[in-house]
């Protein structure tokens, strides 16, 4: 059984761009972490939640490569002045809970206004 | 026509269904109303394949090689690809308790009827890891053209370090990446081959990670000479016809011979008593969501066991069943993704 600790690591180990900016109408490609799926993480899900205030749309991601985890990109759409997070969290694919102890991974998108 | 104890989908199971947003998407008629597609519709849109996501629902109810589904009493009939509507009812349930598939005229196979059990371990080399880095396609593509040399008398290591460094190449990156489409590697190994492990052994992820943008000494390089010779990938266009989904066609595959590198969504459990990990659905009755890609190299079957599953050689080292994994035909049905099979391998590529 994997340890938070090494989930953690796993997870942050690779660093990605942790701060967007984009403008209202933009479009970027948003880097995740690559954590790759092996007998040691078969038995974890990192799910991808969006919170904040509606500034992006997520218009989809490039599909998971076979031996990771995670998509290496998702791509959004700035759709309003705000801020938007991306949240990538080590849960239990059963019960769904976040796996205790492990320090999820947060990519915020700030997006300021059009032509401002 | 007759039917064999169809599989028939209960009220229940489609009120379920409409819940998840399912029904909408497969034109599943509960009963006329307006707007909503008569039976015939649905069996018109089973036949055509035009669904969106039919698969992963109908292969969660349908047993194997099982032709029939039942809705609110209407029985409609799987319709295979080679089929023809000139095929009387008698022609075609003889045809299902054949097992007959299709005439092949394009490498694919025909089969009339397939063992109950298929085991391809014997001719496998020793199990590997990929140990913590995302190489798993390596480790599955090398593992099938192992056992073609093994075959033929050759025993081989080949080296995964090398086919990732290759494969990234390919791909535009460096070697300390790692995480492909599958079906990405047949192409690529029939372009340009690997050497033996011996002469660019496996390193973890630190010790690749020390030098990302090395390249391959240009001796080793020249040594690189196992790769594939002709090869067919399998897509999955459904349950039905030359399909990674098709649990008759991999079994047909595999009765002939056959190993098939093969890419799978990752989404078990633990595995029963037997070794067998199943479908599992969550509380609300979905299938567990997927939680990342994965290769391995489909080895064999067994049909007669309490619950039917497929045979993988896998490169975790010595978890599942001796480094292998059994995984249920229901699994292979709903989370397979692609595949190929090595028809021919070759030893001296230039």
């Amino acid at each position: 059984m994997i340890t938070p600790e090494r989930l953690s690591y796993l997870l942050h180990s690779r660093p990605v761009p942790q701060h967007h900016f984009a403008r209202v109408g933009e479009e970027l490609d948003i880097q995740l972490p690559r954590v790759p799926l092996t007998a040691e993480t078969q038995f974890v899900e990192l799910a991808a939640s969006l919170r904040g205030s509606d500034a992006i749309e997520v218009a989809g991601g490039r599909d998971v490569l076979d031996g990771a985890m995670l998509p290496r990109t998702v791509h959004a759409r700035a759709l309003r002045p705000g801020r938007s997070v991306i949240s990538i969290q080590a849960i239990d694919p059963l019960s769904r809970a976040a796996i205790g102890g492990v320090e999820p991974v947060e990519i915020v998108i700030d997006v300021a206004p059009s032509g401002g | 026509m007759a039917t064999r104890s169809p599989f028939g989908v209960t009220q229940e199971e489609l009120h379920l269904m409409e819940q998840q947003q399912v029904a909408a998407n497969v034109n599943v008629a509960v009963a006329p109303a307006p707007g909503v597609p008569a039976p015939e519709d649905f069996a018109a849109s089973l036949a055509n394949k035009r669904f969106a996501r039919p698969e992963e629902v109908l292969a969660y109810f349908l047993e194997e090689n099982q032709p029939h589904i039942e809705v609110e009493g209407s029985v409609f009939r799987l319709q295979r690809e080679d089929e023809t509507d000139n095929l009387s009812p008698e022609e075609i349930e003889q045809a299902a308790q054949e097992r007959l598939l299709w005439d092949e005229q394009n490498l694919r196979p025909q089969c009339s009827s397939t063992p109950a059990v298929v085991d391809h371990r014997p001719d496998q080399t020793g199990i590997r890891s990929q140990e913590d880095r995302g190489t798993c396609v390596c480790f599955a593509s090398l593992a099938c053209l192992e056992a073609i040399f093994q075959r033929q008398g050759t025993t081989l290591d080949l080296s995964e370090q090398y086919a990732n460094w290759l494969f990234m190449q390919f791909e535009s990156r460096d070697q300390c990446d790692d995480g492909m489409k599958t079906t990405d590697a047949a192409s690529y190994l029939s372009q340009k081959g690997v050497c033996e492990e011996a002469l660019y052994p496996y390193e973890d992820d630190a010790t690749v990670n020390q030098h990302c943008a090395a390249q391959p000494p240009a001796p080793v390089q020249q040594q690189a000479r196992y790769g594939i010779g002709q090869y067919v990938i399998i897509d999955r266009p459904g349950l039905n016809g030359p399909s990674i989904a098709n649990t008759a066609y991999l079994e047909c595959l595999l009765s002939q011979g056959y190993d098939i590198v093969f890419g799978t969504h990752v989404a078990w459990g633990h595995p029963d008593a037997a070794g067998v990990f199943d479908l599992i659905r969550d509380p609300y009755g979905n299938p567990l969501r997927s939680r990342g890609g994965h290769a391995m190299l489909l080895v064999g079957y067994n049909r007669s066991a309490p619950l039917p599953y497929f045979i993988f050689k896998n490169s975790w080292g010595s978890t599942g069943v001796g480094g292998y994994y059994h995984l249920s035909y229901d699994y292979v049905r709903y989370y397979s993704k692609y595949g190929y099979v090595v028809l021919a391998a070759r030893k001296e590529m230039a």
